[in-house]
């Protein structure tokens, strides 16, 4: 808070505003603005003070006259009101009007301006601070730069998005696993008109399914056991806001029919009340399955999916995405590098030939660990084909990858279950069903 | 000559915070503007304008106070107070001649401070 702070005090008694203008301006950072009447002061609220001192009896305009004056020109700014005598009728007016205080000349008044001025220059400090980190969260979810990607299956998202930026509208992401849809959700809101307002995301199976309700719509006190007080739910808490509905797909039929509902009529009751909530948060949901199946399987309401489809924005997997691979691979290394301090760290083509061959079951969230893994790994600026380490969970994708031939992979196969069931040869082969004999002959041969 | 000190710079001193400089300037203004305040007063009084002296009595509390003039706390909100509600009346004039020949010693005091 180095930056100067204007401080206009506006006193018509001589002694006293010299009094408060050498008692405020002995913080270096306060400069101190003196008027003896409303009229000059006026002339200069233009000059945006960082608050303002106002002497309730000036010869010229009454204090509500002129109070109401600064607050119709700028509400923000903060005014301080003084007066000669100890006044609760007029101090509640005032401060109903707006007045940041009512402070009376007497003894304890400078130290009681001087922390009132305090109080303000804090509370500006962090008001400035939260539109600031307003601003860079705004920055950060800029989908220009936090969705990175040339691929044309990009593109198409990317114009999605735009315009759900520039509507109202419904949202539903589908994606696999670690595709961003979190972050396509934050990167809608931020840029939305809605931006400046909460963004609360939900994981819907991080949430044990009897809480869900109350969770989501809030709670009356009393109305279970353990709701010891009452509870706002997420979607008032979101307010004209964006709610993010993650993993929708899991939620039980149940929960469902009482989601449609409030998504019907835009209203909801907490559990236990009975007064009606209006709901004026957007709506973006995900998940990675896919929805219309759960439908066609009976698995989710069939009303209820094409009220939270909307504009359906759907996320391609990593290895449908040409070569965004490397793209995104370059991206986190510099990220990690920077964030580390760590130079210039680069790819050698094996390695981009290895990362780019990987199919990328746990997509962008996998590729971002195992680059990060990689940074750590070398120890040089250099990113060689042996720092890449694929902590793959086996997926079946992985392993067709190999592209081995028929008798290979039956091989492995086979291996595959001797190790699983301690090379109980009888159990295997009824499992596989296929003979015993030809497990032994693999045996015998030392294909396994 | 060891009269009573009716003064206190200790509030203005603690506000000044070392610079004599600013007490000096203080103690000067406060020289400068009372007599005016005093002659308004007395001018409400002839012509009865309450309002004139209730407003002159008003203004002159902060001074008063800061420069820690004891003895005129009560009497300068005691010419305000009846000026204000026009009750009491009679009591203004007396308060007004304790008002005066306490500041004429208060000016003795702090120009020969």
């Amino acid at each position: 808070m180095a930056d100067n702070f204007s401080v206009f005090v506006v006193e018509d008694d001589e002694f006293y505003s010299e009094v408060l203008e050498y008692h405020l301006s002995m913080n270096p950072d306060v400069t101190v603005t003196k008027f003896n009447n409303a009229k000059d002061f006026l002339k200069n609220l233009d000059k945006n003070p960082g608050a303002i001192t106002l002497d309730y009896s000036l010869p010229d305009m009454a204090g509500e006259e002129v109070l109401r004056k600064i607050k119709e020109y700028n509400s923000d700014i903060p005014v301080v009101m003084i007066s000669g005598q100890e006044d609760i009728k007029t101090a509640i007016t005032l401060l109903k009007d707006g007045a940041y205080d009512y402070i009376v000349k007497d003894e304890d008044t400078k130290d009681r301006i001087w922390n009132a001025i305090k109080n303000i220059r804090e509370n500006q400090g962090l008001k400035k601070e939260i539109s600031e980190l307003k601003q860079q969260v705004k920055k950060k979810y800029d989908f220009t730069t936090s969705i990175i990607g040339n691929s044309p299956s990009m593109k198409k998202v990317f114009a999605m998005i735009e315009k759900a930026v520039k509507s109202n509208i419904t949202v539903s992401i589908t994606g696999e696993t670690g595709t961003g849809k979190e972050v396509v959700a934050k990167s809608i809101h931020y840029n939305s008109p809605r931006g400046k307002k909460p963004f609360l995301a939900v994981n819907i199976t991080a949430i044990p399914s009897e809480l869900i309700e109350s969770e989501l719509f809030g709670h009356e006190k009393g109305s279970f056991t353990g709701a010891n007080a009452r509870r706002i739910g997420k979607f008032e808490e979101a307010g004209e806001g964006t709610i993010f509905l993650d993993e929708i797909g899991e939620m039980d039929i149940n929960m469902q029919s009482k989601l449609l509902r409030v998504l019907q009529e835009r209203e909801l009751t907490r559990v236990g009340g009975s007064g009606l909530v209006k709901v004026k948060c957007r709506i973006i949901s995900a998940t990675h399955k896919d929805l219309a199946e759960e439908v066609r399987k009976g698995n989710f309401r069939e009303d209820l999916y094409y009220r939270l489809l909307g504009l359906p924005v759907t996320l391609p997997p990593l290895r449908e995405r040409a070569n965004d691979t490397l793209v995104l691979a370059k991206h986190f290394i510099d990220e990690y590098a920077d964030e580390n301090d760590l130079g210039k760290l680069k790819l050698t083509s094996k390695a981009q030939n290895k990362l780019f061959k990987y199919p990328w079951p746990g997509n962008i969230r996998e590729l971002k660990a195992v680059v990060e893994l990689c940074c750590v790994m070398t120890d040089s600026d250099l990113i060689e084909e042996d720092h890449i380490t694929f902590n793959s969970t086996g997926s079946i994708d992985t392993l067709l990858q190999n592209e081995m031939s028929l008798e290979e992979y039956k091989n492995r196969i086979v291996k595959h279950y001797l190790d699983k069931y301690n090379n109980d040869v009888v159990n295997v082969a009824k499992r596989l069903d296929i003979g015993k004999s030809t497990i032994y002959r693999m045996l015998q041969e030392r294909a396994v | 000559m060891s009269e009573e000190k009716l003064y206190d710079l200790e509030q203005l001193n603690a506000i000044a915070a070392g610079n004599d400089d600013f007490v000096t300037k203080m103690v000067n203004m406060f020289l400068e503007m009372t007599p005016a305040l005093v002659d308004r007063i007395e001018a409400g009084l002839q012509t009865q304008d309450w309002a004139e002296v209730r407003s002159a009595a008003h203004k002159m509390k902060p001074s008063v106070d800061m420069m820690g003039i004891k003895s005129l706390h009560d009497v300068v909100r005691g010419i305000e107070g009846n000026a204000k509600t026009e009750s009491n009346l009679e009591q203004i004039p007396d308060l007004y001649f304790k008002l005066t020949d306490t500041l004429e010693k208060v000016y003795e005091q702090l120009r020969s401070r």
